[in-house]
């Protein structure tokens, strides 16, 4: 009796392994599955992915995840719908850039060309409604509002704050920040608007006096973020592609403390470019 | 009559020739900056200076990315009248950057009112440093 145990248990075993080296063999056979590149994610539009959680899927079937490895998680509560992906340059072909002298910067240092810059040297919040100081296609001078009120624009990237830094109240910064936005939504409301948080300066910028600090910039920027997402907009924050572990920007990324090299221009562009809202449709 | 005719060619002043990228690269090199320059491409130039294709021959310009007001421009034209039209274009910017930054950056004002902005035949040269009597002898030096 005991024998014949011996055989079935034996036989079982046998199948057992027959069965997993199968297994193995099929699996072995199936082809990875395919991960989009950089490049066929900037030059056409994949289908979208269904999101990893049914829950959310059944949120908002518009809203999905580009297939590529570089795209962040789906958090709306974080202002995160359907992730960041990367394109490539002519994804700005229909932006405009408006800010001050960094954002100024970033066009010099870049010789970014193709799309519109509204940014000048001292630029704040509180004067965007009152410099008439760019061009209109009559070739009269008009403010930022004037501009955006001619065409229509894709996308909006913003970023303002380093002016301000000297302000007593950040609430007076963020209510004339908040303004901006929603007159710019008013004006482009088929816009994705991106919201970058203030850019820190140099440690030794920063320990000169008490306007230009990077604890200032640090306690600024989540109430930007903040702000940036109860206005429906992308929240950015290229310093954490430029600053070094300290919160501070390396000192030989800016002479003068405050606005960059060419060299770190050309990185805060190729953090806007890896860092493009993967469903557009979400944010317009 | 024919060796008089000579003696005139002779005297008439032979027109400036400037090698525009070696002009360029030499006050790039040469001076110092403060800040990193940049060569910039023809779509800032009509930007910043409004100087297009149909104004110039020849270019080659380095920009402050916004640090400082340094720049370098040296430009060729297919005439004098056109050197001309470029050199007041030239005159437009420095004008543009010194309203840009008299209540912002009101230092930078000197280095504008000390810019060496000349006009030599069919070539325009824009120099905005601190070293202005370098730049000026380089210029010279490069005139043959």
């Amino acid at each position: 009796m005991k024998r014949i145990e011996l055989i079935i248990v034996g036989c079982l075993f046998a199948a057992f392994i027959v069965l997993a080296v199968c297994r193995q063999k099929i699996m072995s056979d199936v082809p990875p599955q395919t991960v989009g590149s950089q490049e066929d994610s900037s030059e056409s539009m994949p289908d979208l992915e269904s999101s990893e959680s049914e829950g959310e899927a059944s949120e908002s079937s518009a809203v999905g995840v580009w297939p590529q490895t570089s795209v962040t998680e789906h958090d709306p509560e974080n202002g995160i719908q359907g992730g960041f992906t990367t394109r490539d340059i002519s994804y700005l072909d229909d932006a405009v850039f408006i800010g001050d002298s960094r954002t100024q910067g970033l066009q010099l240092g870049t010789g970014l060309s193709t799309p519109r810059f509204l940014a000048e040297r001292g630029l704040s919040v509180d004067k965007v409604d009152e410099e008439a100081i760019f061009q209109l296609s009559d070739g009269s001078n008009g403010t930022i509002y004037d501009v955006l009120d001619e065409r229509s624009y894709g996308k909006i990237y913003l970023m303002f704050g380093v002016n301000e830094l000297g302000w007593v109240y950040s609430e007076t910064f963020i209510e004339y920040f908040r303004d901006i936005i929603q007159e710019i939504q008013d004006l482009q409301p088929g816009s994705v608007i991106y919201v970058q948080g203030i850019l820190p300066v140099t440690a030794s910028k920063s320990s000169e006096g008490d306007v230009y600090t990077n604890d200032k910039v640090h306690e600024w920027n989540p109430l930007i973020e903040q702000m940036a997402h109860e206005e429906g907009c992308v929240y950015l924050n290229p310093g954490e592609a430029l600053c070094d572990e300290t919160g501070a920007l390396p000192e030989e990324a800016a002479v003068d403390g405050v606005h960059l090299t060419p060299e770190y221009c050309q990185k805060w562009l190729d953090y806007l470019l890896t860092h493009t809202a993967a469903s557009e449709a979400a944010w317009q | 009559m024919l060796w008089v005719f000579s003696l005139l060619v002779g005297c008439t002043p032979q027109a400036v020739k400037i090698d525009v990228g070696n002009l360029a690269d030499m006050l790039y090199k040469e001076l110092a900056f403060e800040d990193q320059l940049a060569e910039t491409n023809e779509s800032m130039i009509a930007l910043l200076y409004g100087i297009t294709k149909d104004d110039v021959v020849e270019f080659k310009v380095y920009l402050s990315a916004g640090a400082t007001t340094e720049e370098i421009a040296v430009f060729a034209c297919a005439n004098e009248e056109l050197a001309a039209r470029v050199k007041e274009k030239a005159e437009k910017r420095l004008t543009a950057q010194k309203n840009s930054v008299k209540s912002y950056k009101p230092e930078e004002l000197e280095r504008l009112d000390e810019a060496i902005l000349q006009i030599e035949g069919t070539y325009v040269i824009l120099c905005v440093s601190s070293d202005k009597e370098k730049a000026q002898a380089i210029i010279d030096n490069a005139m043959t």
